[in-house]
């Protein structure tokens, strides 16, 4: 007897994974390709579409490079200063503060943007907008990632006891507290760096034609360029992301990215 | 006595939230309140229900937001299920490579759909190979943009499922089969009745993603009418500002409701 049902499930699966998988694999594939048709490689391969994407495109990957660590380094500053005073207490006034502080990743990014962009337009120039607006929205995810571990771990006790022992805050904060979240500021700064490296929705509303992202120039190369650039475009930017991905989800920390609506 | 003096801590993130975020969002909701004369009105909203035009918007987002977080639940739920329940070769890089879509920016999601529906796309050219004509050339048609919302919904539920479904109690299961029930009952009647509030909670959050998604659209066809392109639209085209800031503040109400149930929901079950 054919058990039709099963069939019908794996069917699904795979065609569900190819929809998922296939277009990432073509795109590799295809940013080698001398020319995209039927067959890929009817012209031969090149590197000529890289060769294309650094020169139109280069000054994208170096600026949201900069962005992306400026991002992560005031965000590590901010976030965990942040959460260790907020893992001191948990009175109603906190709480509802913490609710305030995660808010950015509720709000869609074209939501946000427009609010900054009617109170904040002079500070558009040189990218410093676009800056604020990705520490704005990436801040709750080092927030919460740290706040989680310190509120895990027993380091309340830990930091009672510095403090009994005469250490002040800022000793306590950077001698006793930082060096024992080490891993969870790491996590909390590849996912910081991984939505800022592909914030779009927001960044389109803030940009000026002077200082482009990564994604926005993604934007104007699939708009009116070749698909094969666009394509070797798009493999410049999966490169930065997958290591960044696979580490993540070595760490269990991918999950914290199913609440990004940045799409 | 001891914690008032870090309170020092939180005056970075407080001059930052208030400038940068509080401020500009109150900006946003009195703008949406102004009308053309500068008096307070609520036409704004008001035109978005009454006027055809924003009208369409507002049912083009729900519909596609709607259909978009249904299929995907169900698809995922498969794939969850799959997942959870088999072990074999090279399942970690299979889990991460359904996964990694996560991190795309919208635009590069549109891309993926160009690659396959597009002119010279993946299913076109084979449909050419198959049958001597292109065919399923529909990247920028609203079927196109529906399967890209697809696009990003399932990795991002599969990841959401997954979690919970391996967690689940199979003895729960086992017993139900052990009185007969068939693999399929065993399904229908104890573990989705049970995973329901994951499923609750997992759509709540993959419809706010639906309803914020504005560069996956734009990407492929930039004058679609759903809510965030339209307020992008009246505000770089019509520099009709009030009515953009009216969108902004439905679009972001219905996210925060959605991502407050999602919330409610997985704290009540933690607990």
């Amino acid at each position: 007897m054919i058990n039709w049902g099963k069939i019908l499930v794996y069917m699904l699966i795979l065609v569900v994974s190819a929809f998922i998988i296939l277009p990432i694999l073509f795109t590799i594939v295809g940013s080698f390709s001398a020319y995209w048709g039927t067959s890929m490689f009817s012209k031969g391969w090149t590197l000529k579409w890289y060769q294309d994407v650094f020169r139109y495109y280069g000054d994208t990957i170096l600026f949201t490079f900069i962005i992306s660590l400026l991002t992560v380094l005031i965000n590590i500053i901010l976030g965990t200063m942040t959460a260790y005073r907020f893992s001191q207490s948990s009175s109603r006034w906190m709480k509802l503060a913490e609710e305030v502080l995660t808010l950015p990743l509720g709000i869609p990014g074209v939501a946000t943007a427009l609010a900054l962009i009617q109170t904040h337009a002079m500070f558009r120039e040189d990218g410093y907008l676009i800056l604020i607006g990705h520490i704005i929205v990436t801040f709750p995810l080092m927030f919460r990632t740290v706040l989680g571990t310190l509120r895990t771990k027993n380091f309340k006790l830990l930091d009672e006891g510095a403090a009994s022992l005469g250490a002040g805050p800022f000793y306590r904060f950077f001698r006793v507290i930082l060096p024992s979240i080490r891993s969870a500021v790491l996590s909390g700064a590849m996912l910081v760096f991984l939505l800022s490296l592909g914030e779009f929705n927001m960044t389109f509303f803030l940009y000026t034609p002077l200082r482009v992202t990564l994604p926005v120039g993604l934007y104007e190369a699939y708009a009116s360029l070749r698909i094969e650039i666009g394509s070797a475009y798009t493999v410049i930017f999966l490169i930065i992301a997958i290591p960044l991905m696979f580490l993540l989800h070595k760490l269990n920390q991918t999950s914290a990215l199913t609440r990004n609506g940045g799409s | 006595m001891r914690t008032s003096r870090t309170v020092a801590f939180l005056l970075p993130i407080t001059i930052i939230f208030g400038y940068f975020f509080l401020y500009p969002l109150v900006v946003l909701i009195l703008t949406s309140l102004r009308g053309a004369d500068g008096a307070l009105t609520l036409n704004n909203y008001t035109l978005m229900l009454m006027d055809p035009y924003y009208f369409r918007a507002v049912i083009n987002s729900l519909l596609l937001a709607l259909a978009a977080t249904l299929v995907s639940l169900v698809l995922s739920g498969v794939l969850a299920f799959f997942l959870a329940r088999n072990e074999f070769f090279g399942k970690t890089a299979y889990f991460t490579l359904l996964t990694f879509p996560m991190s795309f920016p919208g635009v590069v999601v549109g891309f993926m759909i160009i690659i396959l529906f597009g002119a010279t796309g993946i299913v076109p050219m084979l449909m050419q190979w198959l049958t001597g004509e292109r065919m399923l050339n529909i990247a920028y048609t609203i079927l196109g943009i529906f399967l890209a919302y697809l696009y990003f919904e399932i990795p991002r539920c599969i990841l959401a499922l997954y979690g919970a479904v391996k967690e689940f109690d199979r003895t729960l299961e086992d017993a139900a089969r052990s009185i007969g029930a068939t693999p399929w009952q065993a399904i229908r009647y104890v573990v989705l009745p049970t995973l329901f509030p994951i499923f609750l909670a997992t759509g709540a959050l993959a419809f706010s993603t639906s309803m914020s998604a504005f560069g996956t659209a734009f990407t492929l066809a930039n004058q679609f009418e759903i809510l965030p392109i339209l307020m992008y639209n009246e505000y770089t085209l019509s520099f009709k500002i009030e009515a953009a800031c009216a969108i902004a503040v439905v679009i972001g109400l219905i996210c925060v409701a959605m991502n407050t149930l999602n919330r409610f929901i997985l704290e009540k079950k933690g607990r």
